[in-house]
């Protein structure tokens, strides 16, 4: 240690390369064992907040310090190199800043326009689609009433249809009267489709518009259909969750059953959001 | 002007040291890294753009994790192992830590014996480190697999937000390259260093000048620096 780059011609390997006692190594060896052995048990004693932080931090920029310095031999050479090398990840630093900044924006528009969950839509008075009496299906063939819905499904979940009122009903007396049609042409086409699958999936669209507190759901359909179950996902539920609630213990990969059952309303398996009301199609396979 | 290439050679009078000497270093046409070859000088500029990249993993780890309205998976239960009936938290990825950080230290004794033409410790000790590499590789495939086998997917997973998957596959996954690229080029140096190509100046793949064991202390570089990424990861990634 005592060596130094900058004395000239002490041996012949030293201009080479740098010559310490190995006892160094060892001692730091030593030191990063006890390092890593601390910071693990800031995990194990499941010591938490400000603290657990502080600790962390502090113990990984001495094992990185440690590391850098001695094995990396960077303590001895010469500050040109130092520089160099040490001093670009300083703008890693603003860039932490910068994205950390950046990331609580985006958490908090998050919590703003999608919720987590208590505040947001929450439909409660969705019951499955009973058969019934038809009125709507009469006039047009089925075929016809299902692209209608499929048109103007989507609509429902946009915010203007949403601000028409806290209360999105949809039923199958408007579409009957044809003039109501006009005025709630979602509904009337939602109370046309033909199977109990599209006339849930309109209603859950409806359900899941920013600023609906409420759907009430009155379509009735003319085809029987499997009895279709709902779910209201709740914070913290995943697909995988919701799979292995439904269909058994480690059947969490049918997760894609539930997505492909209700991928008019979501681009993505990770992407739900509380409140959102799923169907849950029969265990298939 | 107190240096030039021709005084170099001669007796060159004590380099100054401190902000003078940083200022001088820089200061004029000349080589810019007087303590450093151009190889030592180029294996830090390539580990500083690794640095870089590493960065970039860890801040959007960082930058999803926090915007996320999900809870985030716990990292001392997905990475628990039931040992003897007791469920310990992060014992694997503590096993790990401690086996890169003695990989380290051989290597740096590695590149000691290897400035002393010591050729068998040298080769032994980088053996060794090898060794512990390749355990520590395998050790990623089995807690790969025991995630994976679990549910865990890039776009989801059980227990939460979807994005672990996605951080934890591509930030251990390029560790795990990492450490691989090292051990082979590990087995190679020791290959050489055992062979004495150092001192025969024989011709070959990374074989430098006769007599210089440079090219260990770059290998020693690396995997220092690979040691050094593991530690930013269990920390931020695990331990967060």
């Amino acid at each position: 240690m005592t060596q130094s780059t900058s004395v000239p011609g002490k041996n012949v390997g030293h201009q080479e390369g740098q010559q310490h006692p190995i006892k160094l190594y060892l001692i730091v060896w030593g030191w990063l064992f006890v390092l890593s052995t601390c910071s693990y048990l800031v995990d194990y004693f499941g010591i938490e907040g400000f603290l657990r932080w502080f600790l962390i931090l502090l113990f990984m920029i001495v094992k990185a310090g440690l590391i850098v310095a001695i094995f990396m031999h960077m303590a001895w050479e010469r500050l040109a190199l130092m520089y160099a090398i040490l001093v670009p990840p300083g703008a890693v630093l603003l860039f932490v800043a910068i994205m950390a900044f950046e990331s609580d924006y985006t958490h908090f528009t998050r919590v703003a326009f999608f919720g987590t969950g208590s505040a947001s839509a929450q439909t409660e008075t969705l019951a499955s689609a009973k058969p019934g009496p038809e009125t709507g299906t009469a006039t047009a063939p089925p075929d016809e009433l299902k692209k209608e819905a499929e048109k103007h499904g989507p609509e429902v979940s946009k915010p203007e249809v949403a601000s028409e009122g806290r209360n999105a009903a949809l039923s199958d007396s408007a579409a009957a009267t044809g003039e109501a049609g006009k005025t709630a042409p979602v509904s009337g086409s939602a109370a046309g489709a033909a199977t109990t699958g599209e006339a849930g999936t309109t209603a859950l669209a409806s359900g899941n518009a920013v600023g609906v507190a409420a759907v009430h759901n009155d379509i009735t359909a003319a085809a029987k259909a499997p009895e279709a179950k709902f779910y209201t996902l709740k914070p913290g539920d995943t697909l995988w969750k919701i799979a292995e609630a439904e269909y058994g213990l480690g059947h969490g990969g049918k997760y894609h059953l539930i997505f492909e059952a209700n991928k008019s309303l979501l681009s993505d398996p990770g992407k739900v959001h509380p409140g959102q009301v799923l169907r849950i199609p029969p265990n298939s396979g | 002007m107190t240096e030039s290439a021709l005084t170099d050679s001669l007796e060159a009078p004590p380099r100054q040291g401190g902000w003078h000497g940083f200022a001088a270093d820089w200061s004029s046409d000349q080589r810019a890294f007087k303590s450093a070859t151009w190889g030592k000088a180029m294996i830090w500029i390539f580990l500083l753009s690794d640095t870089f990249i590493f960065s970039c993993f860890l801040l959007s780890y960082m930058t999803v994790r926090m915007s996320t309205t999900v809870p985030w998976p716990d990292p001392g239960k997905v990475f628990a192992l039931t040992i003897a009936g007791r469920e310990i938290p992060l014992i694997l990825i503590a096993i790990m830590t401690f086996i890169l950080i003695s990989s380290s230290g051989t290597m740096a004794m590695a590149v000691n014996f290897g400035y002393r033409h010591d050729r068998v410790k040298s080769a032994v000790l980088m053996l060794a480190t090898a060794a512990f590499g390749a355990s520590f590789v395998g050790m990623q495939a089995f807690e790969w697999t025991h995630l994976i086998l679990e549910g865990v997917r890039p776009w989801g997973n059980p227990w939460g937000a979807a994005q672990f998957g996605s951080c934890f596959f591509l930030i251990t996954g390029f560790h795990g390259t990492h450490v691989t690229i090292g051990v082979i080029f590990l087995l190679i140096t020791a290959r050489k260093v055992l062979r004495g190509d150092f001192e025969s100046g024989r011709r070959g793949f990374f074989t430098s000048r006769k007599g210089r064991y440079e090219i260990v202390e770059t290998m020693g570089l690396y995997w220092h620096f690979v040691d050094l990424v593991w530690v930013f990861i269990f920390a931020l990634f695990y331990l967060w």
